[in-house]
């Protein structure tokens, strides 16, 4: 006997939708053809080209995809305006990260070529995940994009740190996505439809029994994704997996998988009105205020540049999570707005930061150390370019006028101060000042007169793509600080 | 043929659950904590397909199908980053991996 | 499109001038000064030949900015922030001076960031759309920390690090005023605004417009400063270089009076009235207490400090009285306070440079090597504690006539706090310039002369003539 499946519309693929997705149909076509590549000549240089190639193919055919109408593709897909923006951020980060990547590479011995193919399956799992409007396309999306993260973070063979980070990230995201799963099986095996558009009605969360599951699968799910984006009290993954992972993949980590999953968890808790309910908003509310507060503070103690940033990364998360717990029906719109400003500004910051970070690993450094905070002293007077790009992106990150990240955190507030969430607001500002209290130092170091003779060492921004990179998020980021209608415009249509 | 009610079945997988996750907690051999990972997923798979049954759609079965999938990879991965913890270390001891502080 | 154009020209030539110092060393504070002096000239052309008298707010431009929020570009000028930016660009000149020898590392840096403060601070005093005013409060900030944080003394990353968050802090406060104030106007009429002038037509019940007040009147009492959010002040002007505590002392603290005129008492006037008492015993608190603890300082620069902490609690006590000569009270306190302050900080880093020390221990009878130094030093002090025929004078009995008339027993308590600033002026005075000299040291160059002498003829037409000042602010209030 034919079972039949949940599905309600036409089950052929019309040429609108496969246009709709082509970004991801580019990619992974472009990853079964650097499989063939790889296996017809191993050079670096021929796989990163056409990596870039690639990806830059994807971020053209998303950028015209901005102004169309919502598509349904198939039942697990739905690409929209605000997917198409969150996966152009993404294109554009891995895109960053790729130059980065080769320097990286071509500094060892060996030829890494498997590399770029589990970026490239990187970016496919976050363009499946931030269009998907079902449960089995965002279990898709995750794992491929978890997968492929834990071979990236544990690529470095020769390093200290990699079996270790490696390691850890594997156990713990494994762990996380079994909780994911087990949360959805709950949600699927009560309310019957994995779709984010399934009409869920509220009989079924106060049923006896299962009611409790529904409520149960619903926490597991969102411990799932706060693991994913290390949102206290899931986050101590963060720092160790930051600093052992080589610096560019610490890039695409920071800014890709936090993109993604943003992204799909607003998608399915809007579609699916779950913040409505008294729980999850109570547990979200402890999710960002610790992360607010215990970002903050643990990052004031850090000695080291990344395990820095990762403590930051996690109040940022905290920050943006305030926008969702304050969201309502009625100003949907307004929250995608906040989201997406937020996601930009805070990835224009760290990639700027991971670029200094990388390119100062390289120039200083022998054996790929860890950059510290007494590395980056008197680097405004070494390589200005560096120093302003790493002041703007700090600016940004503690939300000064002038840089987006100020725009993010305006954007922020306005929700919260609609909603009259005051103590989401106060954690906000205690937070705030807090991190000024270690961003401001970072910039004193860049500034501080040079004592020590081997710090003697000169830097030199030499390679071309170097320069072009590091200038342009120098202007991206004043530009968009300052005018940052742009983006608004291409966020609303 | 007399229907398992979903609660019972959903009971199951959250006991098996449990005891993986008590497993990849509590083990200190890798080895032993990658198949609790597993033992995980699969509990989870438990619980896919009795909810797919119980709602008579094939949903269920093709998420176990793709979880399947996922455990092997996982698999996959985790034992070249065991191989490799085996050729460092020397051994497969978990608390081998703290170097990393603060 | 003057206004921005003059900061826009400030912007353009700090990057100049920060270029022009790599090729030719010495030319940053040439140009510096002619750029200052130019702007001077343009924006006073600009007042004088504008068809209005400035007694009302004039909108200059309005141009929309980010629309979905409905900001605009919208500048503004009267009365009040042209005496201000007046005051601003005089010691915008004295700081190029007085940092003429002082600055020897990274002098085009310097300058840059000299002239971008200026910038800022001339944006804060025009800017009447609140995004933008919030905007140039920040930014205002940025290269203010950058000076003391590169060219400040022994302890300057704690007190830059100290004055940074303490502001930020008060300003995120007021950020959430701000927005929660344009959100009250969009559930009012309909339509989300920033712009100041349609703020002064809102209706607000007292329940709300007290706490948006108080959002406001944090982010201002810090930067006044105010007991007790002042505790960043003695640090910051002590471990800035000379032209940063100049800048501090003379121009940033009116920033705080100027937002508590235009903003606090104007936007929530029952609010206000309601929060008098409590500002007014703050104001107070903050009179006596600086000046107790200046008496106790033995650092030359943290006693000019603690004594700008009692001097603007005069300024936060006459503003709550609501009175009008209590308004022209404070608006020459504020005009004299930023020219005698500036002045003493001047005098500490003419000081510093010669014996390389800003402890009152280390200086003693400056008098017998350097007689004219001794003379404006005397006149300065005479100054700090309100001498006749000086400004402060002027501003502090105005202020005290106004107060009495409303709250008497401040009035008697703050003028005890003029007995205190007697004190610690003549303390300032007799340490270094009377009694055995410790040091002999060269009396004022030429150019230090140039600085004292225009900040005393200042001081003295002002206090001699006030009118030349209140024909200025007599307007403000109505």
């Amino acid at each position: 006997m034919m079972m039949p499946v949940a599905d309600n519309t036409p089950a052929f693929l019309t040429m609108a939708m496969a246009g709709a997705i082509l970004p991801q149909l580019i990619i992974a076509f472009g990853i079964a053809l650097a499989l063939l590549l790889v296996a017809w000549r191993r050079s670096q240089r021929t796989i990163a080209l056409f990596t870039g190639v690639v990806i830059v193919m994807a971020l053209l055919a998303n950028i015209s995809l901005l102004v169309t109408p919502a598509i349904q593709v198939t039942q697990l897909l739905k690409v929209d305006g605000y997917s198409t923006f969150a996966f152009s951020l993404i294109l554009i980060s891995a895109l960053v990260a790729l130059p980065m990547s080769h320097k990286f590479l071509s500094a060892q011995i060996e030829v890494h070529d498997e590399y770029y193919l589990l970026l490239l399956l990187m970016v496919l799992g976050a363009g499946v995940l931030v269009t998907s409007d079902h449960y089995a396309s965002l279990f898709l999306g995750f794992e491929l994009l978890s997968i492929s993260l834990v071979g990236l973070v544990g690529y470095q063979r020769e390093s200290q740190y990699s079996v270790e980070s490696g390691f850890k990230y594997l156990i713990l995201s494994a762990s996380a996505s079994s909780f994911m799963l087990l949360g959805i099986a709950f949600i699927y095996s009560v309310s019957g439809d994995m779709s984010f558009s399934a009409v869920i009605s509220k009989t079924i969360y106060n049923q006896p029994d299962l009611g409790v599951f529904f409520q149960l699968g619903l926490l597991l799910f969102v411990s799932g994704v706060a693991f994913k984006l290390s949102v206290a009290p899931f986050h101590f993954w963060t720092p160790d997996v930051y600093q052992g992972s080589p610096t560019p993949v610490t890039m695409l980590l920071a800014t890709i998988s936090k993109i993604a999953m943003f992204v799909v968890l607003l998608k399915c808790f809007a579609a699916q009105q779950y913040l409505l309910l008294e729980n999850v908003q109570q547990f979200l509310l402890i999710f960002a205020i610790t992360s607010m507060l215990l970002g903050n503070v643990m990052a004031l103690k850090q000695q080291n540049l990344k395990r820095l940033f990762a403590y930051s990364s996690i109040a940022h998360m905290g920050y943006l999570l305030i926008v969702l717990i304050v969201t309502s029906e009625q100003n949907l719109a307004f929250t995608w707005q906040s989201v997406l400003f937020y996601l930009a500004a805070y990835t224009v910051a760290n990639l700027s930061v991971f670029i200094v970070i990388e390119l100062l690993q390289q120039q200083l450094t022998t054996q790929q150390a860890d950059i510290t905070l007494s590395d980056i002293k008197g680097l405004f007077w070494r390589a200005p370019s560096y120093a302003l790009l790493m002041i703007l992106a700090i600016l940004s990150l503690a939300g000064i006028p002038l840089t987006m990240g100020f725009i993010g955190k305006f954007y922020i507030l306005s929700q919260a101060t609609i909603a009259h969430a005051w103590w989401l607001i106060a954690a906000l500002i205690v937070g705030s000042g807090i991190g000024l209290a270690y961003y401001l130092p970072l910039i004193f170091k860049l500034f501080s007169a040079e004592s020590s003779p081997d710090q003697n060492v000169k830097i030199s921004v030499k390679n071309i793509v170097e320069k072009v990179l590091v200038y342009s998020l120098v202007g991206v980021s004043l530009v968009f600080g300052i005018f940052p209608e742009v983006i608004n415009q291409l966020i609303n249509t | 043929m007399t229907s398992i009610p979903l609660f019972h079945v959903l009971i199951l997988s959250s006991l098996l659950f449990a005891i993986g996750f008590v497993g990849v907690v509590a083990r200190k051999n890798t080895l032993f904590i990658l198949m609790s990972l597993e033992v995980m997923l699969n509990a989870i798979g438990v619980a896919f397909i009795g909810a797919g049954s119980v709602w008579q759609q094939a949903d269920g079965q093709v998420m176990f199908i793709l979880i399947l999938t996922l455990a092997a990879v996982e698999a996959a991965v985790g034992l070249a980053l065991l191989i490799r913890m085996q050729k460092k270390y020397r051994s497969l001891d978990i608390d081998l991996l703290s170097q990393m502080k603060g | 499109m003057t206004l921005s154009f003059i900061m826009l020209a400030l912007l353009v030539a700090g990057g100049v001038v920060w270029r022009a110092e790599k090729q030719w060393q010495g030319s940053a504070k040439w140009l510096s000064l002619i750029t200052l002096a130019l702007l001077a000239t343009v924006f006073t052309v600009f007042v004088m030949s504008h068809n209005t008298d400035f007694t009302q707010l004039q909108v200059l431009s309005r141009v929309t900015w980010i629309d979905t929020f409905n900001i605009q570009y919208s500048i503004a000028l009267d009365q009040l922030s042209i005496v201000l930016i007046s005051l601003t660009w005089l010691l915008a000149i004295i700081c190029v001076l007085v940092s003429w020898q002082e600055i020897k590392t990274n002098v085009g840096f310097y300058y840059f960031n000299l002239l971008l403060t200026i910038a800022g601070i001339i944006g804060v005093f025009i800017a009447v759309d609140m995004f933008l005013f919030f905007f140039f409060w920040e930014v205002m900030l940025l290269p203010m920390t950058a000076i003391i944080a590169i060219w400040g003394h022994e302890n300057r990353h704690f007190a830059a690090l100290k004055f940074f968050i303490f502001t930020q802090v008060s300003s995120l406060l007021m950020l959430v005023a701000i927005i929660a104030t344009g959100y009250f106007h969009l559930t009012q009429t309909g339509q989300l605004s920033f712009y100041y002038l349609d703020w002064l037509k809102l209706e607000l019940p007292l329940s709300v417009s007290q706490y948006l007040m108080l959002g406001f009147f944090i982010a201002f009492a810090v930067k006044l400063p105010s007991v007790p959010v002042h505790s960043w002040l003695p640090d910051a002007h002590t471990q800035a270089p000379t032209a940063g505590s100049v800048l501090l002392a003379g121009v940033l603290l009116k920033t705080g009076a100027y937002g508590l005129i235009r903003f606090v008492i104007f936007l929530f006037p029952q609010a206000s009235a309601q929060f008098a008492p409590i500002a007014a015993t703050l104001a107070v608190v903050s009179i006596i207490y600086g000046a107790k603890m200046a008496f106790a300082q033995k650092d030359f620069k943290r006693l000019v400090a603690y004594s700008s902490i009692s001097h603007m609690g005069f300024v936060m006590l006459a503003l709550f009285t609501f009175t009008n000569v209590a308004y022209q009270g404070a608006i020459v306190t504020l005009v004299a306070h930023g020219l005698s302050s500036a002045a003493l900080f001047a005098l500490a880093g003419m000081i510093y440079q010669r014996i390389h020390s800003r402890n009152l221990n280390d200086m003693g009878g400056f008098w017998q090597s350097a007689p004219r130094m001794g003379g404006f030093a005397l006149a300065f002090a005479g100054a700090a504690f309100g001498l006749p025929g000086l400004a402060n004078f002027i501003g502090e009995f105005f202020s005290l006539v106004g107060v009495f008339q409303v709250m008497p027993t401040f009035a008697i308590l703050a003028a005890l706090g003029l007995i205190g600033s007697a004190i610690y002026g003549m303390v300032l005075f007799q340490s270094s310039f009377q009694g055995t000299a410790k040091h002999e040291i060269i009396d004022l160059q030429a150019r230090e002369l140039i600085i004292c002498s225009s900040l005393l003829l200042m001081l003295l037409a002002i206090g001699l003539y006030p009118t030349l000042l209140l024909k200025f602010s007599y307007g403000v209030l109505t």
